[in-house]
């Protein structure tokens, strides 16, 4: 965790470096433009600078629990398959289309989990009529539909 | 006298079969739209609009007000039982809600949320009937200077809303500004900070923003743990009888309802600020105030009583500039004047003048809607909070589909899908290092109005544009908002003495 | 293998020309057969309910009849109007997407090279125009002046309110007060036209410029004073309003910037297609829309709507594109972007 509490407010800090650096010397917005990203860019960055010399000093802040606890490198390799799982509709949705990618992606997440097959293929088909019948035909979104290279 | 006639005449025009029929299709769908995630009351009024083409005034205006008007009361039961804000404003019930669902209190939460969503609705009604006879100078009193230091006061909440240590709450504020002022400077017209990207060119959005921050993370723990909602925290089955005890508390809290019905109205009626603003502003109020401020975040039911309240309250307030000078208090409000243009009626001064009763039956149809929202939503409590007993393996893909395809919808933008996982990242380190989520929310929303009225009150008026009265009294509260607490402290130390 | 491409290829290239012989004649109904089926995507920058959206979804059902095809919504408003033309642009050229744009920011995104502006007009088909609306200039009750010859002759600041630097207030605003001589100042960042026109009425401004019909809308009650209208011609909604070509001796110098605005208002809320699309379906296009709005009771119908239709051919509107973007030299280009992005912001 102390790790993480070093890394957030350094991220801050270059992330509003970077937006602000390029506003005034790449765009090279005129001031009008440029006034509140000094003005809260300078507040954001004076914060997580003081937040950041904390961290590194270890020091806790009042109205923290107690102990946070640190992450095994077990607890981080289920982290980060539990992101992929999810992050991994992404490409579903892409590749796939919305109508096609959604209930197979279900259908894997599910299996992948150990639900059974009833369980699995019925929930899918239901993700499926309901992405058909209320946000396609009900809603009218403009879902893309169709799988990559059929549209 | 004539005042009442027309009241009840207003009232008499909505008690026809073909418009309580209406409005008992609409709350559905508008609850609906409320509960999902993603889907907010913009989309849903988005897509009601064509329906409405060929429809009478008042039936076709009863559809799109009845179910805009009940979409927060479902948002606060997802916010609730989920820990995801059913709409962006729902958020700041997350902020003690959630807890108290963890805490095995999900009944009372919901009960207090549900029955504070249909009061203030209600009482947000009853604010713009009693000023319709002099709306105009209530509206014009309310200019670009006013708007702006209102926006200001909001700014200085941001210490003060969520949970959490407050140095990282401070941080959290200050980054919502920063993400807002990506996209167009609304001055000068130039995309700031757009990189090249034409989705940049209009700023971050604020679905997936909302939804990123809160809802991934609670996604990550179901699907990580695969146990249900109900087994991580200590949940027991929710009852009808802890749904009752909650609704009993807003009563029980009759002043803290009444002050954040109040200032959800009053944020209703100046258009400028943006409506997502009125729960964290009436959160952080009734923090401010509350003798048992240290509990706020860890469940405390002030903190959902107040939220919700001004969260429908607004709606009301919003009505005011829309039907008195077609200038809409909200988006939504923006879309509701859409549909007064397409049934060919056009909202003004001249307007109210001859259509009065149409005014005063609009504000009826926003009442009983509320009304019939919460109840259906209270006897449906029980049930809906049974969501949290399915596996999370279950629960988790099917939320992050709905996730998907409600973020999709809103604005026909695949983008908006990346997003919400971008933010997800965001969010899930914030909520793991108790940085809270719900001051960077209200930075982000405030921040635009703060930007355009300080440039347009320097430019109209100069710099000594804060000497106009209601811009004084906005000082006078604001100043007091930020010594409140130290005197209260010396008082009660003193007492204590 | 060689030979086998060679065959390959000879024999893709020879069908292509059989089936391309087929489709020469008969072109008509050709494109008529083609969309029966099919499913058209109508693209709009406005949101919904607003008039983009408004007359977009009135015209559907009439499309659709005529066509036969299934016409899908889309409502586009990013990038300040733009992103709706960049995806027309280039959207396949097939003739199924078609944009109902904003001619005043997309002409205006031409002329002020705006970021995020990725079309060439001058490549794209003109279908049609649904309406165009003339602008006008009003004063708000607290205006230290009456009328526009006592603004020009005076020293007070007249202070201008508009929604954006580079949409269709700020053009309409800065040029015509060039074009007069105002002794304007321009309070600029008001969310929409609604909010402006909720200053106009408080006094915070001193004058804004509205469409014809916004002005209609928001004059009522003596709460605006219409002073003129910016156009060669007066508007049919504000009969006893002169133009500005009335009330003042204009130079011809100082004309120009009038008629280059009043060119940007000519195209107004216009149809067009991508660049490539096959004539033959262009041709069908331009048919069915003229059908559609040259209906009569189509048109007495939107204008009871109080969204009126004033049709123009695809001529009238190239040759409206034409003259504001062709005869624009670099100077003049150089002049006109001072003008609206630098003069009247001091």
């Amino acid at each position: 965790m102390k790790k993480l509490e070093i890394i957030l407010p350094a991220l801050i800090i270059v992330f509003t470096l970077f937006v602000v650096g390029a506003g005034a010397f790449y765009y090279n917005y005129s001031m009008a433009v440029m006034r509140f990203p000094y003005f809260v860019g300078a507040v954001l960055i004076g914060l997580s600078a003081w937040r950041l010399v904390q961290a590194i000093q270890g020091k806790r802040l009042p109205g923290e629990p107690e102990e946070l606890q640190e992450p095994t490198t077990e607890s981080m390799a289920e982290f980060t398959r539990t992101a992929l799982w999810l992050v991994a509709i992404l490409p579903a949705v892409w590749l796939l289309g919305y109508l096609v990618g959604i209930p197979l992606y279900l259908l894997a997440y599910f299996r992948a989990h150990g639900e059974s097959w009833l369980m699995s293929v019925s929930l899918s088909l239901g993700a499926l009529a309901v992405t058909y019948f209320v946000f396609i035909v009900f809603l009218r979104v403009n879902l893309p539909v169709m799988p990559l290279g059929f549209q | 006298m004539e005042y009442f006639t027309l009241l009840s005449e207003g009232f008499l025009r909505v008690m026809r079969p073909d418009i309580i029929l209406i409005m008992l299709a609409a709350i559905p769908f508008g609850l609906i739209f409320g509960i999902v995630p993603g889907l907010s009351g913009l989309t849903a009024l988005a897509i009601l609009l064509p329906f409405i083409y060929g429809m009478e005034a008042l039936p076709g205006l009863a559809l799109l007000l009845a179910s805009h008007a009940v979409i927060y009361t479902g948002g606060s039961v997802s916010a609730i039982i989920l820990g995801i804000p059913g709409s962006p404003p729902n958020a700041a019930t997350v902020v003690d809600g959630y807890p108290m669902a963890q805490q095995g209190r999900g009944g009372q939460a919901m009960g207090a949320a549900l029955m504070a969503s249909g009061l203030g609705g209600v009482f947000g009604v009853l604010v713009l009937v009693a000023i319709l006879p002099v709306l105009e100078p209530i509206v014009l009193s309310f200019g670009s200077p006013e708007t702006f230091f209102l926006a200001l006061m909001g700014v200085t909440f941001i210490a003060i809303v969520g949970e959490g240590p407050m140095q990282k709450g401070l941080i959290a504020g200050a980054l919502g500004i920063f993400l807002a002022l990506f996209g167009y400077q609304p001055t000068t017209s130039v995309p700031r900070f757009h990189f090249g990207s034409d989705y940049l060119l209009d700023g971050f959005r604020i679905i997936p923003l909302a939804l990123g921050l809160f809802a991934v993370p609670e996604l990550i723990a179901l699907s990580a743990k695969g146990k249900s909602v109900a087994q991580t925290g200590s949940i027991s089955g929710v009852t009808f009888g802890q749904v009752m005890e909650g609704c009993a508390a807003v009563f029980k809290h009759w002043w803290l309802f009444i002050k954040s019905s109040t200032i959800g109205a009053v944020v209703g009626i100046v258009p400028g600020v943006g409506g997502e603003t009125s729960p964290f502003v009436a959160y952080a109020a009734a923090k401010q105030s509350s003798r048992t401020a240290s509990t706020y975040g860890q469940g405390n039911i002030e903190g959902v009583i107040a939220p919700e309240s001004s969260n429908n309250a607004k709606e009301g307030g919003a009505l005011v500039p829309t039907l008195a000078f077609g200038i809409p208090g909200s988006t939504g409000m923006a879309l509701l004047l859409g549909g007064f243009l397409i049934l060919g009626l056009e909202p003004g001064p001249e307007f109210l003048k001859e259509h009065m009763d149409l005014g005063v039956g609009l504000a009826m149809v926003v009442a009983i809607a509320n009304v019939m929202a919460a109840i259906v939503m209270i006897l449906l409590a029980k049930y809906i909070a049974r969501l949290t007993y399915l596996r999370g393996h279950i629960l988790a893909p099917l939320l992050l589909a709905i996730i998907v395809l409600g973020t999709y919808a809103s604005k026909n933008n695949p983008m908006d899908v990346v997003y919400v996982f971008v933010f997800g990242a965001l969010g899930y380190l914030m909520k793991e290092l108790n940085y809270s989520r719900a001051p960077l929310i209200l930075g982000f929303v405030l921040t635009n109005a703060i930007e355009s009225y300080l440039h347009i009150s320097l430019r109209s008026f100069g710099p000594t544009f804060f000497m106009r009265p209601i811009s004084l009294i906005i000082i006078g509260l604001l100043v007091l908002g930020l010594v409140w607490p130290s005197i209260s402290r010396r008082l009660r130390r003193g007492r204590g003495a | 293998m060689l030979a086998k491409k060679m065959i390959r290829a000879a024999f893709a290239a020879s069908a292509a020309l059989a089936l391309s012989v087929a489709v020469q004649p008969a072109q008509a109904e050709d494109a008529a057969a083609f969309y029966k089926g099919k499913t058209i995507t109508f693209i709009t920058p406005g949101s919904p309910g607003g008039g983009y959206d408004t007359y977009m979804r009135e015209i559907i059902p009439h499309l659709e009849k005529k066509t036969g095809a299934t016409v899908v919504p889309v409502n586009e408003p990013g990038g300040g109007h733009l992103l709706a033309v960049n995806k027309t642009y280039s959207a396949k050229a097939d003739g199924l997407t078609i944009l109902l744009n904003d001619g005043e920011a997309s002409l205006l995104g031409v002329v002020l090279d705006v970021p995020g502006a990725r079309y060439d007009l001058s490549k794209m088909n003109w279908i049609g125009r649904i309406n165009a609306e003339k602008r006008l200039i009003l004063f708000t009750k607290s205006s230290p002046y009456k009328n526009l010859k006592d603004a020009i002759a005076g020293k007070t600041v007249l202070k201008f309110g508009t929604t954006g630097k580079t949409d269709a207030t700020g053009l309409a605003t800065t040029m015509a007060s060039h074009a007069l001589g105002l002794p304007t100042s321009i309070v600029t960042g008001y969310k929409g036209s609604r909010e402006f026109v909720r200053a106009a009425i408080q006094g915070e401004v001193g004058a804004i410029s509205l469409s014809e019909s916004s002005a209609l809308r928001f004059s009522k009650g003596g709460r605006l004073i219409p002073a003129g209208t910016l156009a060669r011609e007066r508007s049919a909604l504000f009969p006893k309003t002169p133009t500005v070509f009335e009330q003042l001796k204009i130079s011809k110098e100082n004309a120009w910037f009038l008629d280059f605005h009043e060119g940007f208002a000519e195209i107004g809320r216009s149809l067009l297609t991508g660049p490539g699309v096959p004539a033959d379906r262009v041709a069908y296009l331009r048919k069915v829309f003229k059908e559609i709005l040259t209906d009569k009771d189509f048109d007495a119908h939107m204008t009871k709507k109080k969204r009126p239709i004033t049709y123009a051919d695809a001529t009238a509107l190239d040759k409206a594109a034409k003259a504001v973007l062709g005869d624009l030299s670099d100077a003049r280009k150089k002049q006109v972007k001072e003008i609206i992005l630098n003069k009247f912001y001091q």
